[in-house]
């Protein structure tokens, strides 16, 4: 089956970038230097302010990516998934919310809130009326393999009509050293809302393959596969 | 397509083992709570839980106590062949750490911290090392969510038999955080009673088997059910509380239905998320009129027993409902003395018997994640 990559965006502390739009300069994470963007972004998540590194980077990433494909309206609920990958989660705000707890202070409710990773993931189901399966996902071999293949299989079988998959990830400031920044991808069951996406095959539960049969193991396997089909935002993303 | 199957499970929680009867404790209507002794919780405005301790010697010097849990049950897995994939589905595995000190601590808390670290260690405890490894995290509905995927794989052909594991402790870290929400019962958790005030956290760790036909063959056992339904939802509404007319629980179910090809009237029990908490039961007393109508069915929660075990809720409540569809019987809710109005005839505080073939379990979480589980009675043949 058929389905249609019409959104990407990729933040790293280096350079952040979007498929359509190209380069975005950001002034740290979630933060657009671009300040109608910014404005644009902080608008659409009013407790943006009460956010962790985490929680800015996954929303940020997920509101490039559903721009870029002109669904980034709240207005347009509909059967969408969301699944992440990634390792450390919430785990910057767990420390921050347990330092709360000690030494005879109060837990913080609002901190508590966050401490589960897939509460990002929440934020932007509410912002952005994302009502299919949605949650982390994470599991050996290419980054977000498994989410990759969950994706593709209910995207197959129209459990949902599309599919948010990214991977996230925001160390604590003494955890061993790591790669951190979000990925997020937007595929779609059918192109009527993504004129000129890049066209990719469903391959069961396997995962995803180019039209030509190369296999997709990895969200970086598919921003390859956007610089190969001759996409001009991909050499931004990687 | 390949049929997915229940084939074995365990778990452990604070009023039995499954092993240890824990279903027989719970028709019982017998609870394993009491004061928490593991933290201070003298100037909390609640102070039970359904804490389990190690017995003495039992505990590695490196390991946390959610691990000292874990072994307690997969050893019952590790002579079974080619386990081939091991779904993770804890949910504060990093509690003991953080706890310790993190990062800071001095020397260095061995304890694990990520999802990783966990499932790499059941795959070392299990010794199958070319086990395939899954990490999920859904909040409270994280085992429930393991199980689904664990069936796509299953059902899709990808792997042939998935071993979901799952534990949470009652921590600190979670303790003083549910209360600082107030979603912590004072007093009893009383799942869909009228006064119902609260959760009631309780340690769970549980193991759940799912294997394709081949693999049930070739072991020869008879499965524990079939699991013929699945459905995942979010219901987009707000981060901590769910959508007050359940639409992301309706969603779930009418999936899990779609996907079985069943009717509503096809399932004959229903074993509910049922936390006690205000708005979670209201929630899926609406969800359960929306879908099945004003029919009268049996419908429980064992969360006034066992406690809310977090990410480990989904895969035990999973096994309690097989061993009820066996028995013909769902277990009381306990705490339940005067039910809210859509609970009549559904809820109870008594065992209630049916006879049907098929039950449905579900569980909601942080996040606006809702998933369903509809599990049948095999065929006697199965094997």
């Amino acid at each position: 089956m058929k389905v249609f990559l019409s959104g990407a965006a990729v933040l790293r502390k280096q350079a952040s970038a979007s498929l359509r739009s190209g380069p975005l300069p950001m002034d740290g994470p979630g933060l657009f230097h671009d300040a109608r963007l910014q404005d644009e972004f902080s608008g659409k998540f009013s407790r943006f302010g009460r956010y962790d590194h985490y929680t800015r980077m996954g929303c940020a990433a997920v509101f490039l990516a559903l721009r870029d494909a002109g669904r980034d309206a709240p207005s347009r609920p509909g059967n969408t998934g969301f699944l992440l990958a990634g390792q450390y989660g919430s785990f910057e705000t767990d420390l921050a919310y347990y330092r709360t707890t000690l030494d005879g202070g109060l837990a913080s409710p609002n901190l508590f809130s966050y401490t589960l990773p897939n509460i990002v993931i929440g934020e932007c189901a509410l912002q952005f009326g994302l009502l299919g399966p949605t949650y982390c996902l994470d599991s050996e071999g290419g980054r977000a393999a498994a989410a990759l293949g969950e994706a593709s299989y209910y995207l197959e079988t129209r459990s949902a009509e599309s599919m948010l998959v990214g991977w996230l990830e925001a160390l604590p400031a003494q955890a061993p050293a790591g790669e951190e920044g979000a990925m997020v991808l937007l595929f779609e069951a059918n192109d009527a809302q993504a004129p000129g996406a890049l066209e990719l095959l469903t391959d069961g539960r396997r995962g995803l393959k180019s039209v030509s049969g190369k296999p997709i193991e990895s969200l970086d396997d598919v921003f390859r596969a956007l610089s190969g089909a001759g996409f001009s935002g991909p050499q931004f993303l990687q | 397509m390949s049929e997915v199957f229940l084939l074995d499970g365990a778990a452990e929680t604070a009023l039995a083992s499954w092993d240890g009867g824990l279903f027989a404790a719970l028709a019982a209507n017998k609870g394993g709570f009491g004061p928490v002794t593991r933290f201070d919780a003298s100037k909390l405005t609640a102070h039970s839980a359904a804490c389990l301790e190690p017995v003495p010697g039992e505990r590695r010097e490196t390991e946390n106590l959610t691990q000292t849990l874990l072994r307690r049950i997969l050893p019952k897995f590790a002579p079974l062949p080619d386990i081939e994939t091991i779904v993770w589905a804890g949910v504060k595995g990093n509690a003991e750490f953080v706890e310790a000190g993190g990062f800071q601590a001095d020397p260095p808390c061995p304890f694990p911290f990520l999802p990783r670290d966990y499932s790499l260690w059941v795959r070392d405890e299990l010794g199958h090392p070319k086990a395939g490894l899954v990490e999920v995290s859904a909040a409270c509905a994280s085992s429930t969510l393991g199980l689904a995927v664990g069936a796509d794989l299953i059902s899709s052909g990808m792997s042939r038999s998935v071993l979901v594991v799952a534990a949470d402790i009652v921590s600190r870290f979670s303790f003083l955080g549910f209360n600082a929400l107030n979603a912590l019962s004072p007093g009893a958790c009383r799942p869909f009673d009228k006064a119902r005030d609260g959760l009631l956290l309780g340690d769970g760790a549980t193991v759940v088997l799912l294997a394709a036909g081949d693999y049930v063959r070739k072991v020869g056992r008879q499965p524990l059910a079939r699991l013929s339904g699945w459905g995942v939802a979010n219901d987009a509404t707000h981060i901590t509380a769910p959508a007050r007319d359940g639409r992301g629980l309706i969603a779930a179910i009418n999936s899990a239905l779609k996907r079985a090809h069943l009717e509503p009237r096809g399932i004959g029990a229903f074993c509910a998320h049922g936390t006690g908490t205000v708005y979670n039961d209201a929630m899926e007393l609406t969800a359960l009129d929306a879908v099945f109508g004003d029919r009268p069915f049996p419908v429980f929660s064992i969360k006034g027993a066992v406690g809310h075990t977090l990410g480990a809720a989904g895969g035990i409540e999973a096994l309690v409902s097989a061993r009820a569809l066996v028995e013909g019987l769902v277990p009381p809710t306990l705490g339940l003395e005067h039910p809210e109005p859509k609970a009549h005839g559904r809820v109870s505080g008594e065992a209630q018997k049916f006879s049907s073939k098929r039950i449905m379990k579900t569980n909601s979480g942080f996040g606006g994640v809702n998933v369903a589980l509809i599990l049948e009675e095999p065929e006697r043949n199965e094997a």
